[in-house]
């Protein structure tokens, strides 16, 4: 169980998050929506203090940490239980798409060689890249980078996966195999955490949908219900704006 | 000046100056090594903003950049014995090489300095975030995300560096050291043929920046292997898509016509 007990970040004097408290479950998937500037990117980067909070406390399981006083131990530690997916991939450019998936196994969990490459090959094919193992980010699509991308965080065996913005920089016609993806492994039961503005995704996929706005969970609750009866004004006009198709129904 | 021009003289003073070439090469390697270290310890401090050291940095590469190099050899060989005098270390018999290879290595350090701080600072961000994320430790995201791929962008600039240092170390005659130039000088005033001398020593020169340069193309092939030619990013422009908005980005070689890359 990951619990966030009243996270707060400022960059300057530009308040960004206010106060905020999220709890997910093992195996749960949280979708995180909301405008951009709403703080849901900077909360997803708090989590494995990729961004500083100003305050609060972060618990994975066991672990928990004072953000604001964070030894360079503790942040280590919240990071190796924790990994994330780029919404530029940001795979290591000078490493093959396998050497991508075995790096953290070999560095920093210690895996012999062999076992890294055996089990990279086999997570690389689970995504679809099975004939891709020695081709560089370059020369990869966008959806297979990804995808890459995903099978690096799965090599790590996290407690969470935090997916910031996984299909944002992609090609419209490379989004959906992405999102097979995500779907697959969420399926697994994996605990993921996902910024996203794919709201067909958050229906299906998500276990809880929160809404952020202004640095603050305006609402959250199970999908059916956020989507279909959301309590606050905002909330509506947001999902309003986003999924016009709700309003015309045929 | 001199004797009438005769060619023969060129190709007879070949071997002569070719027999000095180790020395030439011994300044420019001994420089480039003590150019990394202190190159290194100079761009570290401005890389990680450290306050006073920083400032001493900036100091120490606008002396090196901003005085001829001619001027700080004289400097170091008679000043420096001076002030290692006044705390009781005697250099007056310490090699002039020992001086030489100091001097542009100090100076060499002034540029590698800055040219490790501009690939350090070229590697994307989303590169060093990654590696945190995977969890790596900042000396390993450094060692084995971020510094590969700074020296894959600095290999360029290296490469200039050390052509220079190869031209510059003709200066190291004026010490009386006996390098390259030192000889050409030599052969050149025993023989009273100049030209010739000079002709021989230009061509040397030449032969060992074209070899230096191809071997550090080479070089910066390897390291750049994971930028693919075919990749548009070889072309002069390319549209790169970077979340919502798109950007284009100029490639600028050193080339004629830019495109290089």
């Amino acid at each position: 169980m990951i619990k966030l007990t009243n996270i707060s970040k400022s960059f300057g004097r530009n308040p960004v998050l206010k106060s905020i408290d999220l709890t997910v479950n093992k195996g749960e998937v949280v979708v995180i929506l909301g405008p951009s500037g709403s703080g849901k990117t900077t909360l997803l980067r708090c989590v494995n203090y990729l961004e500083k909070p100003s305050s609060g406390e972060i618990a994975i399981g066991d672990f928990r940490m004072n953000a604001e006083h964070a030894s360079k131990k503790d942040i280590h530690a919240l990071r190796q239980k924790t990994a994330m997916v780029f919404q530029q991939y940001n795979l290591f450019k000078h490493k093959t798409a396998i050497e991508n998936v075995m790096e953290g196994l070999v560095i920093v969990k210690k895996i012999p060689k062999d076992e890294a490459r055996k089990r990279s090959a086999a997570l690389l094919e689970k995504v679809g890249l099975a004939g891709k193992l020695d081709a560089y980010p370059s020369q990869l699509s966008g959806g297979q980078q990804q995808r890459v991308g995903i099978a690096r965080a799965l090599a790590l065996e996290p407690e969470v996966i935090l997916f910031d913005e996984p299909t944002s920089a992609l090609d419209p016609e490379l989004v959906g195999e992405v999102l097979e993806v995500i779907r697959k492994i969420a399926k697994e039961g994996i605990t993921m955490i996902v910024v996203t503005h794919e709201m067909g995704f958050a229906r299906d996929v998500a276990n809880h949908v929160v809404f952020m706005d202004g640095g603050v969970i305006v609402e959250e609750g199970p999908p059916a219900q956020l989507f279909n009866h959301p309590r606050e004004e905002r909330t509506k006009q947001f999902l309003k704006r986003i999924t016009p198709e709700l309003n015309y129904s045929i | 000046m001199g004797a009438p021009f005769d060619f023969s003289f060129v190709l007879s003073f070949f071997p002569k100056l070719a027999s000095t070439l180790g020395i030439t090469l011994l300044i420019v390697a001994g420089s480039l090594v003590v150019g990394m270290l202190v190159g290194f310890l100079i761009a570290l401090p401005r890389l990680y903003r450290i306050p006073a050291l920083r400032t001493f940095s900036q100091v120490y590469v606008s002396f090196f950049r901003g005085t001829p190099i001619l001027i700080q050899l004289f400097l170091f060989y008679y000043g420096l014995p001076e002030i290692l005098k006044l705390i009781g270390i005697d250099m007056s018999k310490a090699p002039v090489l020992v001086f030489v290879i100091l001097t542009y290595g100090l100076h060499t350090g002034a540029f590698m300095s800055e040219m490790i701080r501009a690939s350090v600072m070229a590697v994307d961000r989303g590169q060093l975030e990654a590696a945190y994320a995977v969890g790596m430790t900042g000396r390993q995201a450094f060692t084995r995300i971020v510094l590969p791929q700074a020296l894959a962008i600095a290999v360029p600039v290296f490469s200039n560096l050390v052509i220079a240092l190869l031209k510059d170390t003709s200066l190291a005659f004026t010490l009386g050291v006996m390098e390259m130039t030192g000889k050409a000088q030599t052969l050149g005033s025993v023989t009273q043929h100049f030209i010739e001398s000079y002709i021989a020593l230009a061509l040397i020169y030449l032969v060992v920046s074209f070899t230096l340069e191809k071997l550090l193309k080479a070089l910066e092939v390897r390291l750049l292997r994971h930028e693919l030619p075919d990749t548009p990013a070889r072309s002069g422009f390319r549209i790169q898509k970077k979340g919502s908005y798109r950007r284009v980005v100029a490639g600028i070689g050193t080339e004629k016509g830019g495109a290089e890359l």
